[in-house]
């Protein structure tokens, strides 16, 4: 087969995407307007669409043989429709924030979808030059996408952050793939994996081998927010319009872990097990579940609180990928499924309820279940299932990451240490449930609720509830989806 | 139709409560009485297939009756299997009839009524759940179940400091249980099977045919167990969560909770930890029976000096618990028979005594003793119930607790005469507590500022107390039946541990 077919074949989503995002302009030209008119706007419609179609189409494909430039394994395809399935979630979630989006700015959904197919180019890499470029693409657009809200300060001040150690964190990735390429010649995993191998078998790496992949561990560290690389959460989670940080805490997030893991699986291999990397990614679990746990506890602001949750999270991950068995990765997979559906229910809470404010004070929930009982309920389920609640998919996917954990004898101690964690995290989420239940409201205004948003919401409940009590199917995507990873 | 009731009985009371919270979603919240209704013909549901389990258990095949397997998670070792022996069946009865009380006590609750019936049913369902689960992660599964909605039910409906109680209570159980699933799991990888399984009847089948742990491992996995279980049931040092959340509860979740919920460590102990860990329960029990003293003794002085009515039940609670784990602790039929005997006397005996407190607290909106007295006058019918339950509690002959106590002392008396005497001496500091609330809260002379109090009346008012206060007496009187039952369950465990003890040389 040519190289042009195989290409087709294993970028055929990012190539419908590409398309979609171009057909968006093309129709937000058509209109004239240059802004989004509302929910059912043209533009919006046509993303909507334009993405289900993409993730049908996604969801009919099967794996095929990778070639040089990418790979389309069950792993890959997994990936995709999560990241096509948080896209379109977020663009839902974009629906009741329309009016806080500025006019003459209907690229908004392009971009996202540009994004998209940054994060499902990176589902595919199996090379370090892919691999950047993907990167770049998802990066650069979030940029722009956290400062949209331009007239607000902290929203440029969220998209300078985010820039400036953006491009740091992209700094030591390429600086890190040229030490890579350095000490083996070859962009591709496979080689630096055989690499990797034979220079363990001769009795170690060689330093340059070494910091190159410590450097790119690091720049990742940056995209999932792992401590000491977490500082531009809170700031720019709390300044980015909404939907932009639920899509950074859902989507990129994910693009971040989609790369720890084949950099952990598909770069480093068996000698990911090696004492001494099994020991840097449990220590770096642990200090972020540290960091995100205990910077949870005094948030006022709900998006910095899901910021700190989010880096909580991402600590829970990391010691999936310190795990590094089978079944930590089919955990790992499951916990993103999990998260997903939570967090977008979260966010679409925080967009209803800071409607009329400029901020997303936890004040603003307070007495929610007087003013709504079906938000403070959905908010509630949202936040139980983060917290690893039963019947809730978070308890199971928190029971899926400790069981992997504690098959690997030497992680006990981190094992130990996440336990107290998920004491201390339930006690910032009741938190925030207390004030919903147990409080007065500051706001007594009516808080009207769309029939979109309530059907987005009972969505996510259910497929969190499902998740939760009959977890059997995704159990076996995700393991089919952890098997195909080499 | 037997033969379909038989197989699916189990998965039946199950699916009651929690059906019944899936259907309360979906009646209008304004419909109080259907939503009363629903909550109160669901228990009386359980109440009815409870007893046609322990009625219809064979005991003379004893052994896990009732048996539903179906495979859930196989990649993960995970399959939805329910069974019960004869203490699980008591257990059952219990939560059932615990159920029913706090489904009618609750009536009166006219703030969110159908969210507080909602929570009530979802923590009867977690608790069901443990008590018929015969897999290690449903059984984890349902003992989380049950502690969250206690959060809510004691943070909105409840009184004294409930915020503080409520937390402390969410995070102190959590924290048991995220301790009990690092031994669950270890359990799970330390090779007892070939393949690893949650099948706890698997599990429980390696040990018996002797693929058991070193007793080495065990005395390391034991203790990571009992003190993840011990968190709820609760053990000395680890109570403090209870008193004050007894406290803070509103009526019918101070009932499910000291009735029911702390019930479940002790039982978690019996069902888990003994059994797959004989030689390491061998080894940590006597450490157990030195611990319950301090329960009983402290806990009794504790109450002692409590104001509080329900504080004062609440220590008492932590106090008879030491009762129950001094049973365990024997390691005899007898004790151990007694110990699940009491758990099932004291589930009724405090339920009935948090319904009664509850019922004129609605009305005094005080239970301080020294605002209280005199009670007696104005309020006879509950009056006379809460004597009597007093009573009951300080281990009178004619209710059931009195037949816990003596077999629990009778058991454990050969192997721990200390403890065992501290604990008759118990019997008396929990007379003196119990003596002094009645006449401080219902004798001495008729107080006018109480003179608007309402006596329970109506049969409606009436009917929890008595169906818990006939338990206690019929079983009181004549406590032989459920004794069997629950023999034929406990008699494998405990012969499991004594050979383990005799192997252990001691």
């Amino acid at each position: 087969m040519d190289l042009t077919s195989r290409l087709f074949e294993v970028f055929g989503t990012e190539m419908e995407l590409a398309l979609l995002a171009l057909l968006l302009i093309t129709v937000d030209l058509l209109k004239g307007k240059g802004r989004l008119t509302g929910p059912a706007d043209a533009v919006r419609l046509t993303a909507g669409l334009g993405l289900l179609a993409i993730l049908v189409h996604s969801l009919l494909l099967d794996p095929v043989a990778g070639s040089a430039l990418g790979t389309l394994d069950a792993f890959a395809l997994f990936w995709k429709r999560f990241f096509v399935l948080t896209a379109l979630a977020v663009l839902w979630l974009s629906g009741p924030y329309e009016a806080r989006l500025p006019a003459g700015r209907g690229e908004f959904p392009a971009l996202l979808v540009f994004t998209t197919m940054g994060m499902s180019l990176l589902a595919s890499v199996n090379d370090f030059v892919t691999l950047f470029v993907g990167l770049e693409v998802v990066t650069v657009t979030l940029f722009l996408m956290s400062a949209w809200r331009s007239q607000l300060p902290r929203s440029i001040e969220a998209g300078i952050k985010f820039v400036i150690i953006g491009a740091l964190a992209a700094a030591f990735m390429v600086y890190g793939i040229a030490w890579i390429y350095g000490a083996t010649g070859s962009f591709d995993f496979a080689v630096v994996r055989a690499a990797i191998a034979s220079a363990e078998a001769a009795g170690g790496l060689p330093g340059a081998l070494k910091f190159g992949l410590l450097l790119v561990l690091v720049g990742l560290g940056f995209k999932i927010g792992a401590v000491p690389f977490h500082v531009w959460i809170p700031d720019v989670y709390q300044g980015s319009p909404t939907p932009v940080t639920a899509f950074l805490s859902v989507g990129s997030k994910g693009a971040g872990v989609v790369l720890l893991m084949r950099f952990c699986w598909s770069v480093l291999g068996a000698s990911a097990q090696a004492h001494e990397w099994l020991l840097l990614l449990a220590g770096l679990s642990a200090l972020t579940l540290l960091m995100g746990n205990l910077g949870a506890i005094p948030q006022t602001d709900l998006k910095r609180f899901l910021g700190y949750s989010g880096i909580a999270h991402a600590g829970f991950l990391l010691m999936a990928l310190a795990t590094h068995t089978p079944d930590s990765a089919g955990a790992i997979l499951f916990y993103l499924v999990a998260y997903l559906f939570a967090n977008i229910a979260a966010f679409l809470v925080v967009v209803v309820v800071s409607r009329t404010a400029d901020n997303a004070h936890m004040d603003r929930v307070n007495g929610l279940a007087e003013r709504s009982p079906f938000l403070a309920f959905m908010l509630t389920v949202a936040l139980l299932s983060l917290a690893g609640v039963p019947p809730l998919a978070g308890f199971f996917a928190k029971w899926m990451v400790l069981r992997a954990a504690v098959a690997v004898p030497v992680l006990l101690p981190l094992v130990i240490l996440s336990g107290v964690m998920i004491v201390i995290s339930l006690y910032y989420y009741l938190c925030v449930i207390k004030r919903m239940y147990m409080r007065e409201a500051i706001d007594q205004g009516v808080l009207e609720v769309s029939g979109g948003t309530r059907l987005m919401l009972l969505g996510c409940a259910l497929a969190t509830l499902f998740f939760g009590l009959y977890q059997g199917p995704l159990v076996a995507a995700a393991a089919a989806g952890a098997a195909s990873l080499k | 139709m037997n033969a379909l009731l038989n197989d699916w009985v189990l998965t039946l009371i199950l699916a009651i409560p929690c059906v019944s919270t899936a259907l309360l979603f979906l009646v209008p919240a304004e419909r109080r009485g259907l939503v009363r209704a629903l909550g109160v013909g669901a228990a009386a549901l359980t109440v009815l297939l409870s007893a046609w389990v322990c009625l219809a258990y064979d005991q003379q095949a004893a052994g896990m009756q009732f048996l539903r397997r179906v495979p859930w998670v196989p990649s993960l070792g995970i399959a939805y299997q329910v069974g019960v022996d004869g203490m699980s069946a008591a257990m059952l009865l219990l939560t059932s009839i615990v159920f029913l009380a706090g489904a009618l006590v609750s009536w009166g609750i006219e703030s969110r009524t159908r969210d507080f019936y909602i929570l009530l049913c979802a923590l009867v369902s977690g608790v069901f759940g443990v008590f018929v689960s015969l897999d290690l992660f449903f059984f984890y599964f349902f003992y989380e179940l049950a502690v969250v909605p206690m959060y809510l039910l004691i943070g909105y409906w409840g009184s004294t400091n409930r915020e503080y109680a409520t937390m402390k209570l969410t995070l102190y159980l959590t924290a048991g249980a995220v301790v009990a699933l690092v031994g669950l799991l270890l359990l799970y990888f330390s090779g007892l099977t070939e393949q690893p399984t949650f099948d706890l009847l698997e599990l429980r089948r390696a040990v018996e045919s002797g693929h058991g742990l070193t007793p080495d491992r065990q005395k390391l996995l034991f203790p990571v167990l009992l003190i993840g279980f011990a968190t709820i049931a609760p053990m000395w040092p680890l109570h403090s969560w209870s008193p004050g959340g007894h406290a803070a509860a509103p009526a019918a979740a101070s009932m499910m909770h000291a009735g029911v919920l702390m019930k479940l460590g002790s039982y978690a102990i019996l069902r888990i930890a003994l059994p797959l860990l004989p030689a390491g329960a061998a080894h940590w029990l006597p450490w157990v029976a030195v611990l319950c003293c301090f329960n009983i003794i402290y806990g009794g002085y504790v109450a002692l000096n409590q104001r509080d009515m329900k504080f004062v039940i609440g220590y008492s609670s932590s106090s008879h618990m030491g009762y129950v784990l001094l049973g365990i602790a024997s390691v005899t039929v007898l004790g151990t028979s007694g110990a699940v005997f009491l758990m099932f006397a004291h589930g009724v005996m405090t339920a009935l005594a948090f319904g009664l407190i509850g019922f004129f607290y609605d009305q005094t909106h005080t239970r301080e003793l020294d605002d209280l007295g005199g009670l007696m006058e104005q309020i006879p019918f509950v009056g006379v119930l809460f004597v009597m339950t007093a009573m009951a509690s300080l281990g009178l002959p004619g209710f059931a607790n009195f037949a816990g106590e003596l077999m629990i002392i009778v058991g454990s008396w050969e192997r721990y005469p200390i403890p065992t005497i501290l604990a008759v001496f118990g019997l008396v500091i929990g007379a003196t507590y119990l003596l002094r609330t009645v006449k401080a809260a219902f004798l001495g002379p008729k107080l006018p500022r109480w003179d608007h109090l309402r006596d329970a009346t109506t049969l409606r008012e009436r009917a929890p107390f008595l169906i818990l206060l006939g338990t206690l007496l019929v079983f009181g009187f004549y406590p032989a039946p459920l004794v069997r039952l629950i023999e034929t369950g406990v008699a494998p465990i405990v012969h499991g541990v004594q050979a383990a003890q005799t192997a252990l040389g001691g």
